[in-house]
């Protein structure tokens, strides 16, 4: 299975589009996230209120794209024919150095084998059937950046 | 007031075909399965006045209500958010509204077929762009997430998966009905099968199945007066910590399959066992929702079964989870993984038989019967049945 496909990678907001700046920032290769506009409070993508407070006041601001593997997986299957990246692929969890944030991401390299704890680094890539551009990650000190 | 003894299942349907492959549509195996059901209990269709379910579909109360010619329709619920993992709380809501007076004869149950709902494990729809983008496009992909965790981070030994799937192909030697039947596996078939997402082999995962399960929940009074074996409700608790397996996989207890304790509450399972006042080291037998291995052992570890990280080796040998002798027998029709998966709720009827005694892999005595919906869903919950002696 080769990553060829003409099929759309579906990417950018949701319907709601609450999470358009994320989207925005990766057009702008920064990496937004959310935090609340009234006690600061980091949170999630995808929830327009902070948990903490309940204040609808939301605040994106720059994150740097550096983590540790929190967990990860291996998929064998084309289980999207329409993912731009060969079969097997590794999806890595990211727990962010500098807000207590967790992102998904699939981890760039040949054949990569990650165990929990490994440092990585952001990659913002735009794949050629997709409309955003995505966060993908390599191990920290490999490739460019 | 506590739900405890207050209500029984009383009949049980459990039908299933390959998946693809059922001779007709999904309403229509849901009726064959409640008639089935009222059968088994000796009362009439007409008697039933309640409909319970899970993970959505069409067949509501009002539908099946007119389908059967029900004389009144008092109660139609289905339980709000979680896929499978609301599969013993639809029984807790038939047993809810029977204990409270609000309906008398309650059916809870579930039908899929594949012609008309397509393949559960690939789900692709519940997911968004959070997901997508990353190639996690299915219940396999989030709950392999979670368990590549608990066994590289909390230590829990392959060995525990292992073993569940084991025992439960050995179950289904004994069950003529289970899809592994005729076809035993052993540790060596089990590490030569390929994966699927890693960590979890082809063997890991959970079969699917068209069919539709149905089981009958009226009083304890009404139970005893039919004067058939009846499996009593001795608890029942729905539920997850706020904001669990609904963050985007932000949430703190990442390992727990749902039914844990946490900082912000107390979990299903210590609810379930504070109304059914047992002890998990007082379960005979369980039979625990596999979508996948992992999350299966990670809910045993939440009721407190199993210990957590590397001594889960200690409990979950191939021994302990067999049928009839072992100390924690699980999946005793060959569960999801080896007898066949209507969305996990074959399992409840496998628990109801034990304590009727008549499962295929019989336990010696089984008077306390545990059943643990799907884990590793924003909504989870387990129902524990009780035989008379248990009241």
């Amino acid at each position: 299975m080769t990553a060829a496909t003409t099929e759309i990678l579906p990417t950018g907001p949701a319907p709601d589009d609450g999470d358009r700046p994320f989207w925005e920032g990766l057009r702008e290769d920064r990496l937004l996230l959310p935090q609340c506009g009234a006690c600061g409070q980091r949170r999630a993508l995808g929830r327009a209120m902070c948990p903490g407070c309940w204040s609808f006041r939301t605040e994106w601001s720059p994150v740097t794209p550096a983590g540790t593997v929190h967990t990860w997986v291996r998929s064998a299957r084309a289980f999207m024919s329409e993912l731009d990246v060969p079969v097997p692929y590794v999806t890595v969890l990211v727990q962010l150095d500098d807000v207590p944030v967790r992102l998904l991401g699939i981890l760039l390299g040949e054949d990569p084998r990650p165990a929990i704890g490994d440092r990585v680094t952001g990659v913002i890539q735009q794949p050629v059937n997709a409309e955003w551009p995505v966060l993908r990650w390599r191990f920290a000190g490999e490739g460019e950046r | 007031m506590s739900l405890r003894g207050t209500t029984a299942i009383v009949g049980v349907a459990d039908i299933h075909h390959p998946r693809g492959k059922a001779p007709v549509g999904e309403r229509e195996l849901v009726l064959q399965a409640i008639l089935e059901a009222c059968a088994d209990a000796g009362i009439s269709p007409r008697d039933i006045d309640g409909f319970t379910s899970y993970a959505g579909g069409d067949n509501s109360g009002p539908v099946l209500a007119a389908d059967l010619g029900v004389r009144e329709l008092r109660w139609s619920s289905m339980v709000w958010g979680g896929g499978g993992g609301g599969a013993a709380a639809a029984i807790g809501a038939a047993a809810a509204a029977v204990a409270t007076g609000q309906a008398e004869c309650v059916v809870a149950f579930r039908g899929m077929s594949q012609r008309e709902t397509g393949r559960l494990g690939y789900a692709k729809y519940y997911f968004d762009n959070n997901y997508l983008p990353h190639g996690v496009a299915t219940p396999a992909h989030v709950c392999a997430l979670r368990t590549q965790r608990m066994l590289e981070h909390d230590g829990v030994p392959r060995s525990a998966m292992r073993n569940l799937v084991l025992a439960a192909y050995q179950h289904a030697q004994n069950n003529p009905g289970a899809a592994g039947y005729g076809k035993p596996l052993d540790e060596a078939g089990y590490d030569a099968s390929p994966f699927i997402v890693e960590p979890f082999h082809l063997f890991d995962c959970s079969r699917e199945n068209d069919g539709a399960v149905a089981l009958i929940v009226v009083s304890a009074e009404r139970a005893r007066a039919l004067g058939r074996p009846a499996a009593y409700v001795l608890g029942a608790a729905q539920g997850a910590p706020g904001g669990y397996s609904a963050q985007n996989e932000n949430d703190e207890p990442y390992t727990s399959a749902g039914f844990a304790d946490s900082s912000s509450g107390t979990g299903v399972a210590s609810r379930l066992w504070a109304q059914a006042r047992v002890k998990p080291a007082e379960v005979d037998v369980v039979q625990v929702y596999e979508n996948f291995s992992g999350p299966a052992v990670a809910s045993l570890i939440d009721h407190g079964l199993c210990p957590p990280g590397p001594a889960a080796a200690e409990v979950m040998t191939l021994e302990n989870l067999t049928a009839p002798g072992g100390s924690l027998p699980v999946n005793t029709s060959g569960g999801n993984i080896a007898d066949s998966f209507v969305n996990g709720m074959g399992l409840a009827v496998e628990a109801v038989r034990q304590i009727r005694g008549t499962s295929t892999n019989q336990v010696d005595r089984a008077d306390t019967s545990l059943f643990i919906g799907g884990p590793m869903a924003p909504l989870v919950s387990s129902v524990l049945l009780g035989s008379e002696q248990t009241l």
